[in-house]
């Protein structure tokens, strides 16, 4: 039986190997620096803590897509006075500015900002090209109603990405 | 329609990065593994935790100020309610720890997770709140007894106007905690239910959450008048017999 520090390099070995999920989840769910530092923390923090059940049933990848997603989606922030205002301000400064990307990806990001929490996952695993039976596992959600929303969610993407252009 | 063609974006997605910045370093990888989660379920626990330590100094100092105080039945009758009070509130909430979930976001959906967490807050949350709030009154109480024991020994013949102030001190820092405390988990909770809503669930509709509202606004009434009623009931004892 592998001990507790080969285990811990497995998973950070793992973790590094499928880095893009923690980035991109965290890219479109959190729009501060100081957000997104605290939200790539909290998902390593789940991941690893989840990770003795992980049997291998399912794809790492896949596995760490809902334990992210799930984590995003549930993270709730504290109540300060100011907060949304000062929240607005670094959102509008910092999504896609601090990207290396192509132009087409930091628009789509700035677009997918202004999603809902849970239509961001939907497009999020849509663009990842993950099943449809997938993705409503992952949410709680049929399949039908899944393919429903993607068809919704695609049409106002497409229109938020319009008027932005 | 937009005439937008997504699978545009989607190959830009899928051959871009989102972050221009350098990868998690290995040391980072590994601090974030055992960093302190920010989940509201474990910030509730970790409240818990220190409202039971903080009430277990409170019974601790409470007991001490029993065997200090000039000893008349009265003051021994005083003395035993605090005890079972702190000891009660103690029990409650070491019950309540054993009933927060445990985070399972590897094996659940994301639906699941939601019911499961708002199920909590509506359940225990409040209550919770109330009780760690109570801690306050025990803290301005044990302090005002402390004070007077140093300063004359015991306690010296109360007044109705002495009794005011006692009764107002204890009203404020019970609610000014459980105010602070219950506003924060509304504002957290909101977030919960918007989530839900979003995911356009039918078995967690505004109907069922507006009941859960109801039934938990009921219940806090009924606490508000239970502590009203032992607040007077308190300040009669002292009144009466101290």
């Amino acid at each position: 039986m592998p001990g507790p520090s080969t285990i811990a390099q497995e998973f950070i070995a793992r973790i590094r190997q499928h880095e893009g999920i923690l980035h991109k989840v965290c890219a479109v769910y959190a729009h501060s620096k100081a957000d997104r530092e605290d939200l790539q923390q909290e998902i390593i923090l789940q991941l690893w803590k989840s990770y003795p059940a992980f049997e291998g049933r399912s794809a790492f990848s896949t596995w760490m897509y809902r334990v992210a997603l799930n984590t995003a989606i549930t993270f709730t922030r504290k109540a300060a006075f100011f907060q949304e205002y000062t929240e607005s301000l670094a959102a509008a400064a910092d999504v896609g500015t601090t990207m290396e990307s192509s132009e087409d990806l930091q628009l789509l990001y700035r677009a997918i900002a202004k999603l809902n929490k849970v239509e961001r996952a939907l497009i999020l695993l849509w663009l990842e090209e993950k099943p449809y039976q997938g993705i409503a596992d992952t949410l709680g959600l049929t399949e039908k109603n899944v393919s429903v929303r993607l068809v919704r969610i695609k049409a106002k993407l497409a229109n938020i990405i319009e008027t932005m252009q | 329609m937009a005439k937008i063609d997504l699978d545009k974006f989607k190959t830009a997605w899928q051959q871009g990065s989102p972050t221009a910045g350098p990868l998690l370093t290995d040391r980072e990888i590994q601090t974030f593994m055992h960093a302190t989660s920010k989940h509201i379920l474990v910030r509730f626990r970790r409240g818990l935790v220190f409202d039971i330590g903080f009430k277990a100094v409170l019974l601790a100092f409470a007991l001490v100020l029993a065997f200090l105080m000039p000893c008349t039945t009265g003051w021994l009758v005083f003395c035993a309610i605090v005890v079972l009070l702190l000891g009660g509130g103690i029990g409650w909430q070491l019950r309540t720890l054993r009933q927060i979930p445990r985070q399972d976001p590897g094996a659940r959906s994301t639906l699941d997770l939601l019911r499961q967490y708002i199920a909590f807050y509506y359940r225990h949350y409040y209550r919770a709140m109330l009780v760690m709030a109570g801690s306050s009154v025990f803290f301005f109480l044990t302090g005002s007894l402390y004070y007077l024991y140093f300063k004359y020994g015991g306690i010296p013949p109360v007044h109705w106007d002495d009794l005011l102030v006692l009764g107002i001190g204890l009203v404020l820092s019970f609610s000014l905690s459980a105010v602070a405390q219950i506003w924060q988990g509304n504002f957290q909770i909101r977030q919960l239910e918007e989530r839900v809503q979003e995911i356009g669930e039918q078995s967690l509709s505004a109907d069922s959450l507006d009941t859960q509202r109801s039934k938990m606004l009921r219940n806090a009434v009924l606490i508000g008048i239970a502590l009203i009623a032992g607040l007077l009931l308190f300040l009669y004892l002292i009144y009466q017999y101290i």
